[in-house]
């Protein structure tokens, strides 16, 4: 285990305007590692993204990649630096073909053959993208839209893949192909940051998860020890009174 | 009938002319659209600014009305300084009015492009004067070419320019949309900007360059009409912005290829209203081709429904 | 201080406040007196003609500008076709009254032909052109306007009609009631008058329940249909009221010019009319008055004309939206009002608005006993109602009961479907199939606004309340649909129109007191977007419930609330079942809350129910636990 962490957040703050979103989080990921973000409903996990991707701004607290800071960096720096991010929903462009989509995905790059290779590794991951390679992205069903937000983004060559909410809108067939989208990806060597409503899932191909509650970090374990941990019902359906 | 069909070839050469022009114009509109959502008044105006660039041009390279230099080359000038001027108008345009707005309401950008608009032909009033300035063509052109007929149809040395000069930089722009990386960034950003963001895509300078090509060839659309009729002035812009538009609106706005068949489309619609109505009810065709569609069809011909989301 | 002490001090209040309302009131009349003066005075105090010109014009477009202000202003609706009315009725005027047509009608006939008969278009005009959003209404306004211009210009062939580019002129002298107006001085006079008029009927309709409403459909027009607005009917009223002002304005415009041109009435005076409207900021009657008087006199103070002119007017737009979109005077009166402090007394020491603003009765709310309790009697169902979102299915066969005064949970993860079925009772869009029955009526299909009037309101989510009105404003706008009074009500401050103002302020500070001193006192005219998040919340509720609605709909309400300010609101709504017998269904993800106040919870996940009953047996259902948590890998 890498003693030096891909990606790390300390003791952030973020608020929205004046009301506090975030409370003194930190995280970890080291290279390699699948770890989860977990919580309910307005827990702070699309605020911890912001935070990470510079679309919000930390008051207090440090963003680091791979030990530099990024907290406060526009967001298209912070992107060339090496995150790279499926957003919620997918968001693949629906008029550009599945191959211009991969394109985008590569945009940032200057080694042209390089990219060359790697799309066609992506398409030998991905065998469905390849037969619908000059179609337009609204085209594709639900699957292979998820395949292609995937290729996309690990087309960047990204030191670290974040994920937003991967089951959102999926139907549970799609969760299951999603997530074993996913662990395929980390088994590749791939650091992916997941955040989660679905908690089950997402610990089942995780190695670590945190565990967030109106803002703050509740718990921070081992995947195996949340999903046994009875305080997880807890924290996620509403917490105690 | 027969003598509308006789007409009828006439009017196609005369319908692709102009429509090639509205075409060009109606672009500008669309992809400014497709970008930001928003309806770039101010178009018509650097439309007519081009044209009057154009005209510089020719004034410049003329003693007594006669050019001083080979034709092509003062024909090349016109259109490529009037593409130049009107790029850099449309990128101050949207650094220094659009840009502030871009978190304000809709009202407050369309109020200010109407600002634009009427800054800019006014400014153009004010300095160029009302009446119109001529194009003296008839010394770039041979003698033989000015006019002559193919089969019965009328065709003149400037039409055939006039087509082929807006037919190659609507294919210059399919090329570049379609195949070069910039492009594909172009209609990425159009389609999510957010996502394209998220791939690293810099929105800002994205569109900077939408207004810069979508300007440069409204630009090129005002010199060539100040050639094909001879003339220009501080008016014209009006009358064409709302042409170009009602162009983008029927090919479905915010789509590069709508607004070019949109443009043909409307040039033969007009071309052909012309054989039974009135020359001076001649606009009243494209405002009511715009209100229809507008009210039954607001997404054009090759545009899409959306819905608001809740 | 004890008890006795608060209710002197509540007295003393009184009738500081009575004192204060007689000396308004006194300013008021005086500030009427002024005015009349100056206007009697200033035509004899004018230099020459040319100023005296300049006066008359400067009143013109008072009333054109207010008249664009109604339907831009207060309604927020883009409409480039208001020159073409201002055009209409002076060719009006024009063929009724001169030699054209040798028609001569008398102008207290043609006056009113013009506005009424323009106000007929402008309703036709407005009809056509509903649907279409902002940027596309502006367009369409815009080709009507080319057209009508290119009918003035053209129309002279082969019949004559308008004059085609010479116009029509040598117009018939006003006679009213055998009293000539020729001279410039009479002129002044005949236009400002109608201008006080156009004045005053604005501030009337400004603060009406139309003013409200246009006031709602310009800040969030979904919301304002949602509490009970008629969106449409609401802004073609706007576009014929605009269209009526100019078409009078016209009528009068055409007599002092003593002839009309397609050029008087082109893109120039609209843009001109816009200019005057924005500087002084939109809606603000004020601020398009001082627009208008200055935009018609300052150019006067530039040697140059035309272009130049023109040039500054391009200019003014695009830098007002740059840096002042509100205008001039927007804002004003809220810079006004944050200056007073009734909270501070005479001593000029602070007091706490709940000391302030004691009242009795709202305690008296804590304390009473619970009347009302779930019934028998089912008062809506959902029948089999499915909501297919072009192939993502949202609600997948859903059918549930709501009873009578009972308080219904809908749980569940998120994207299950719950504020889907919000916007479906409540009539934001259709169900794809099924139907909404409530009391026996089918309402399925229904527009947002008439669930509202049959009795059923709702929150937001995600909190739209109308930022820039106040509390008591946000409230008022809920009493729409309960209020009939139309613009001849509000326009001559009919009894009715009193009436039901008077109405509507006690049940909206009642409503508003339900929430202690939170949201009354000095917050009554605080807009809605200085108040504190939590009580933003409770407006919204407050909203809500001024609709006279049976059901109330609360999608989250405590969300973003802390523990304390949820406990709060959990009992208040608690309490509007119990004391007041509304029947509520709530969505929240806060379980505790849930358990605490509801009757029955029924979960979906997926869009489809996954569980009904009490809260033990749905809380402790495996498959709802498993739909928060997650389906486990199979």
């Amino acid at each position: 285990m890498a003693e030096f962490p891909i990606l790390e957040l300390e003791h952030v703050d973020t608020y929205y305007g004046n009301i506090q979103a975030l409370y003194d989080i930190n995280i970890k990921i080291y290279e390699g590692e699948l770890v989860c973000l977990l919580g309910g409903n307005a827990s702070g996990k699309s605020t911890t993204l912001k935070t990470i991707l510079g679309v919000c701004r930390p008051r207090r607290g440090t963003v680091k990649l791979r030990g530099e800071r990024i907290d406060g960096k526009p967001t298209k720096t912070i992107i060339m630096k090496g995150v790279a991010i499926v957003p919620e929903n997918r968001r693949i462009f629906p008029r550009l073909t599945v191959l211009e989509n991969m394109e985008m995905g590569a945009y940032l790059r200057t080694d042209g053959a390089q990219v060359e290779r790697d799309i066609e590794r992506m398409l030998a991951l991905f065998p469905r993208l390849k037969e619908r390679l000059h179609r337009p992205g609204v085209t594709l069903s639900g699957g292979e839209q998820q395949m292609l937000a995937m290729a996309r983004a690990l087309l960047s060559d990204p030191d670290i893949l974040l994920m937003d909410e991967p089951s959102m809108g999926l139907s549970p067939l799609l969760v299951d192909q999603q997530f074993e989208l996913i662990q395929r990806v980390k088994e590749g060597g791939t650091t992916v940051f997941v955040v989660e409503q679905n908690a089950n899932m997402a610990l089942s191909i995780a190695d670590r998860g945190y565990v967030l509650q109106t803002g703050s970090i509740a718990l921070a374990e081992t995947a195996q020890n949340l999903l046994s941990n009875e305080m997880m019902q807890k924290a996620y359906l509403g917490g105690e009174t | 009938m027969d003598v509308y069909l006789e007409q009828l070839p006439q009017q196609l050469v005369n319908g692709l002319t102009i429509g090639g022009v509205y075409a060009l114009i109606a672009v500008g509109y669309t992809m400014v659209y497709g970008i930001l959502s928003m309806l770039n008044f101010a178009h018509g105006e650097i439309y007519m600014i081009g044209g009057f660039a154009g005209w510089w041009v020719l004034h410049l390279l003329s003693r007594n009305n006669v050019p001083v230099m080979n034709s092509a080359i003062v024909i090349s000038f016109m259109i490529i300084v009037a593409m130049g001027v009107t790029a850099l108008l449309g990128v101050a345009v949207e650094r220094f009015a659009y840009r502030p707005l871009r978190k304000a309401p809709r009202m407050n950008l369309l109020l200010s492009a109407l600002g634009v608009s009427i800054f800019l032909q006014n400014m153009v009033l004010h300095y160029q004067g009302a009446k119109a300035r001529f194009f003296f063509v008839s010394a770039l052109i041979p003698e033989s070419l000015r006019v002559f007929h193919v089969g019965g149809v009328v065709l003149s040395f400037m039409r055939i320019l006039v087509i082929s000069v807006t037919f190659l930089l609507m294919a210059l722009l399919t090329v570049l949309v379609k195949k070069t990386k910039v492009g594909k960034a172009m209609r990425a950003t159009a389609q999510d900007s957010e996502a394209a963001a998220f791939m690293g895509i810099d929105v800002d300078r994205i569109i900077v360059l939408v207004f810069l090509i979508g300007s440069a060839l409204g630009g090129a659309a005002g010199a060539l009409v100040g050639l094909l009729f001879t003339q220009v002035d501080y008016y014209v812009g009006f009358q064409a912005g709302l042409k170009g538009f009602t162009a983008a609106v029927l090919g479905g706005i915010g789509n590069i290829f709508g607004a070019m068949l949109g443009g043909i489309l409307l040039g033969l619609f007009e071309s052909l209203a012309t054989t039974f109505f009135p020359a001076t009810y001649k606009d009243v065709v494209s405002f009511v081709i715009l209100i229809l569609v507008l009210i039954f069809r607001p997404w054009g011909l090759m545009g899409e429904k959306i819905t608001e989301k809740v | 201080m004890g008890f006795d002490g608060r209710e002197d001090y509540g007295k003393g209040l009184m009738e500081n406040n009575l004192t204060k309302m007689h000396w308004t009131r006194n300013t008021r009349l005086v500030l009427y007196g002024a005015v009349v003066l100056v206007l009697l005075c200033v035509p004899h105090v004018m230099p020459n003609n040319y100023w005296l010109r300049i006066y008359a014009l400067t009143g013109l477009y008072v009333m054109l500008a207010l008249g664009l202000n109604v339907v831009a202003g207060f309604a927020g609706l883009l409409d480039l076709a208001y020159v073409a009315f201002f055009g209409m009725g002076g060719y009006i005027f024009a063929f009724l009254s001169s030699s054209h047509f040798n028609v001569h009608f008398p102008f207290l006939l043609v006056l009113p032909i013009a506005a009424f008969v323009t106000m007929g278009f402008g309703f036709v005009l407005g009809s056509t052109s509903m649907r279409l959003k902002g940027d596309y209404l502006a367009i369409v306004t815009l080709a009507f306007s080319q057209i009508f211009k290119l009918l003035l210009l053209n129309l002279d062939r082969p019949v004559n009609i308008t004059g085609g580019v010479n116009g029509i002129y040598n117009l018939d002298p006003i006679n009213i009631l055998g009293f000539r107006v020729l001279s410039p001085v009479a002129y002044s006079y005949l236009i400002w008058f109608f201008a006080i008029l156009v004045i005053l009927g604005s501030f009337r309709l400004k603060k009406s329940r139309y003013g409200r409403g246009w006031e709602a459909i310009r800040e969030d027009e979904l919301a304002a249909e949602a509490m009970g607005v008629d969106t449409t009917r609401m802004k073609l009223l706007a576009f014929a009221g605009g269209a009526f002002i100019a078409g009078g304005t016209g009528a009068l415009f055409a007599s002092f010019q003593d002839s009309v041109f397609p050029n008087n009435f082109d893109f120039p005076q609209l843009v001109i009319a816009y200019c005057m409207v924005i500087l002084g900021g939109l809606g603000n009657i004020p601020g398009v008055i001082l627009g208008a008087v200055v935009l018609s006199i300052l150019p006067e103070f530039l040697r140059e004309y035309g272009a130049y002119r023109m040039m500054s007017y391009g200019l003014i737009l695009i830098v007002l939206m740059a840096i002042r979109p509100q205008g001039l005077l927007g804002d004003f009166g809220f810079w006004m009002r944050k200056k007073k402090r009734p909270d501070q007394d005479e001593t000029g020491v602070l007091r706490a608005s709940t000391e302030l603003y004691y009242d009795e009765g709202s305690e008296r709310i804590q304390a009473t006993e619970k009347r009302y309790s779930k019934s028998d009697r089912v008062i809506l169902e959902l029948k089999k109602v499915t909501q297919n979102f072009g192939g993502l299915i949202a609600i997948d066969d859903l059918s549930f009961q709501l009873f009578q005064r009972e308080i219904l949970s809908i749980i569940g993860p998120n994207g299950a479907g719950k504020t889907t079925v919000f916007n479906i009772i409540s009539g934001i869009y259709p169900p794809s199939s099924g139907c909404v029955v409530f009391e026996g009526t089918d309402m399925t299909g229904l527009k947002s606004h008439q669930v509202v009037r049959a009795g059923i309101a709702r929150t937001f989510q995600t909190l739209r309340l109308f930022s820039k009105m106040t509390v008591l404003d946000n409230v008022k706008v809920g009493q729409f649909c309960r209020t009939k009074a139309g613009p001849l009500s509000i326009l001559l401050h009919l009894p009715r129109y009193k009436r039901e103002e008077a109405e509507t302020e006690r049940k909206v500070r009642e409503t508003l007191g339900l929430f202690g001193t939170r949201l009354t006192g000095y917050r009554f005219d605080q807009e809605a977007i200085f108040l504190s998040y939590a009580n933003r919340r409770r407006l919204e509720i407050a909203r809500a419930i001024s609709t006279n609605a049976k059901i109330l709909l609360l999608d989250e309400p405590s969300a973003g609330m802390n523990p304390q300010e949820t406990v709060e609101i959990t009992s208040f709504i608690k309490s509007l079942r119990d004391v007041y017998g509304y029947t509520v269904i709530l969505i929240e993800h806060k379980l505790q809350v849930v358990n605490t106040i509801s009757d029955r919870v029924i979960a979906l996940d997926y869009g489809r129910k996954i569980a009904e009953g009490c809260y033990e047996d749905v809380a402790n259902n495996e498959q709802v636990i498993e739909a928060y948590l997650g389906r486990k890998r199979r």
